[in-house]
């Protein structure tokens, strides 16, 4: 059975970003697997972990200058990774990188598809749904739990919401995207990084995905960025001083009534 | 004139803020709405009824199945042909954000979530944080509509309703050929209020010592209504669980008022609570980034200032 769970690079949620040229400037920033996708590679370790004869696939879209941290999922367990690097897919929206990772996740017949809920960058949360959409297959979204039953090809799930817990039942093959409720992701052993190096890491082209170029990059974009900014800056607050803290609580709760006007 | 198809969110027997405060994003596209829900109440049929919506579908539950992403997208699907809806508008909620996106990825529609702002024009444009914050980013639809637009909570601000009595169509979502099934909702115990709902959301880190003090926020948060929020920190601690935390990896909040207390203010935390209408900040290191955020600060131990300030508004608020 194979697992293809889906990594994705986004900058370091400690780094502050700079603007340049109405756009997000990355340049200098370090970059990690997406935190959402750690739970995700975590869960299909465990159900390897659980079941032989399972191969877990990490799968991404460039750049291969990411490959420090890909060799890091290898690390944590995953057998084999694929990167596909292409200038073309630059660009592109969620719909048309996923029209790229089927054409990838088709030539392994996974019977499991593993993301984060939403990569920490445009926090779209759109493209494990389209892989899924475009596999024809269910999906299952923002799951703390998820409990495969492989003779009788079923899951059940549970997604935190607003309400309570949601409860889910359903079908494999299935995309599943993970939050941090699912599990504990692990740390890589020495162990485990000394067998990365000699794990399979394969990058692939566009062409390798069997897409077509036209299919992908801004041409093809559903949406258009037209710019990005700082958010605005808040106004500078103001520290409440005072000898007496009992005062000082006063007179906080009369700013939030009289001049903040928020109770 | 620009149509657009809402999404209608229930709790219940009633309507859910988050429809209201579509209902204000939707008249910012047009006047032409028409909206959707699926519930199994008469009262909430009613209450979507005398929004002023020109049309009404009710993609009812069937016994046991409560909501499946597949069966629902494909409903829309023909409704917003049927419409020929330009826009078609979810809240990002649990529910709402998954449908969206199932929605826009059976057939490539344009696509962009989590919208703070719109900007009329000839295509308008919309605004969405980016990096959970730390940025803002402005797009546009390019290409045939629909375009699907999924709002932040707590943004928009909640519409009127407009009056009306439009009688609700029932359409019977195709739950046969969904593979997953939505079956049960375990509500949460009363009297927790949810973060992403919270008016008042008081929010603890390290600077409270030790895990045991949390109980002066819980306090809190039962006396006044508020809910309870934490830093990474505490969280990986194991102070508090992990469905408390507020930042980049945890919940994304916007309340009226956020308490922070005892937090520096990484800035992975204030990406998830900058956007929050005052931000109060109690610690005792004045250097403490989050002061930088604050609206207001006091320069103390929380253990001090939270009972005094629970005291306090209890008094004001009467």
């Amino acid at each position: 059975m194979n697992i293809v769970v889906l990594t994705k690079l986004v900058p370091d949620t400690e780094a502050r970003l700079s603007i340049s040229g109405d756009r997000v400037n990355l340049s200098g920033v370090e970059l990690v697997v997406s935190p959402f996708d750690e739970y995700g590679l975590e869960e299909a370790i465990r159900i390897k972990e659980a079941s032989e004869g399972t191969t877990v696939y990490a799968l991404m879209v460039g750049p291969e200058a990411g490959r420090k941290q890909i060799v890091n999922c290898l690390a944590l367990g995953a057998d084999e990774a694929i990167v596909i690097d292409d200038p073309a897919i630059t660009g592109s929206d969620p719909h048309a990188l996923a029209r790229v990772l089927v054409g990838e996740i088709k030539k392994l017949e996974p019977a499991i598809v593993f993301a984060g809920k939403q990569g920490v960058d445009y926090d779209w949360g759109l493209t494990p749904i389209a892989v899924a959409a475009q596999l024809g297959w269910p999906h299952v979204g923002v799951v703390k739990e998820f409990k495969p039953d492989f003779g009788a090809g079923t899951f059940t799930a549970v997604t935190e919401s607003d309400e309570g817990d949601l409860a889910f039942a359903g079908t494999l093959r299935v995309v599943v995207t993970a939050e941090t409720l699912l599990n504990t992701p692990r740390y890589a052993s020495l162990k485990g990084i000394i067998r990365a190096k000699k794990k399979p890491f394969n990058v692939h082209k566009l062409a390798d995905t069997g897409v077509d170029a036209a299919q992908v990059g801004p041409e093809a974009a559903t949406v258009e960025e037209v710019k990005a900014s700082h958010p605005p800056e808040r106004p500078a607050g103001r520290i409440i001083e005072g000898d007496d803290l009992s005062q000082v609580v006063a007179e906080l709760v009369r700013a939030l009534r009289e001049e903040a006007r928020v109770i | 004139m620009p149509k657009t198809l809402i999404y209608l969110e229930t709790k219940g027997d009633s309507l859910k803020k988050i429809s209201y405060e579509m209902l204000t994003a939707a008249k910012q596209l047009g006047d032409e709405l028409a909206g959707v829900i699926s519930t199994a109440s008469d009262t909430a049929l009613n209450a979507a009824g005398a929004l002023g919506l020109a049309k009404l579908w009710n993609l009812a539950p069937a016994d046991g199945k409560l909501y499946a992403a597949e069966a629902f997208a494909a409903g829309l699907k023909k409704l917003a042909a049927a419409e020929q809806a330009d826009y078609v508008l979810f809240g990002q909620t649990t529910i709402g954000r998954d449908l969206a996106a199932r929605f826009a990825a059976e057939s490539g529609y344009g696509f962009i979530n989590d919208i703070t702002g719109i900007e009329p024009g000839e295509p308008p444009v919309f605004t969405k944080p980016l990096y959970a914050g730390k940025a803002i980013g402005q797009f546009r639809f390019k290409g045939e509509p629909p375009h699907v637009l999924t709002i932040r909570p707590n943004i928009f601000g909640a519409a009127e309703a407009a009056g009306g009595a439009v009688a609700a169509e029932t359409v019977q979502p195709d739950f046969s050929a969904a593979r997953s099934v939505l079956t049960a909702v375990a509500e949460r115990a009363a009297g927790t209020v949810d973060l992403r709902e919270a008016t008042i959301i008081i929010s603890g880190g390290r600077g409270l010592g030790d895990a045991a003090n949390f109980k002066l926020l819980y306090d809190f948060a039962e006396k006044l209504g508020a809910a309870v929020g934490a830093s990474r920190a505490v969280v990986d601690e194991g102070w508090i669980e992990h469905a408390h935390q507020v930042g980049q990896t945890g919940k994304t909040v916007n309340p009226a008022l956020y308490i922070a207390c005892g937090i520096s203010g990484a800035i992975q935390h204030l990406a998830g609570m900058q956007t929050s209408k005052c931000i109060v900040a109690i610690n005792t290191n004045e250097g403490a980034p989050i002061f930088k955020v604050a609206d207001y600060g006091i320069v103390g131990d929380c253990k001090e200032v939270v009972p005094l300030l629970q005291a306090e508004l209890l008094k004001a608020l009467g």
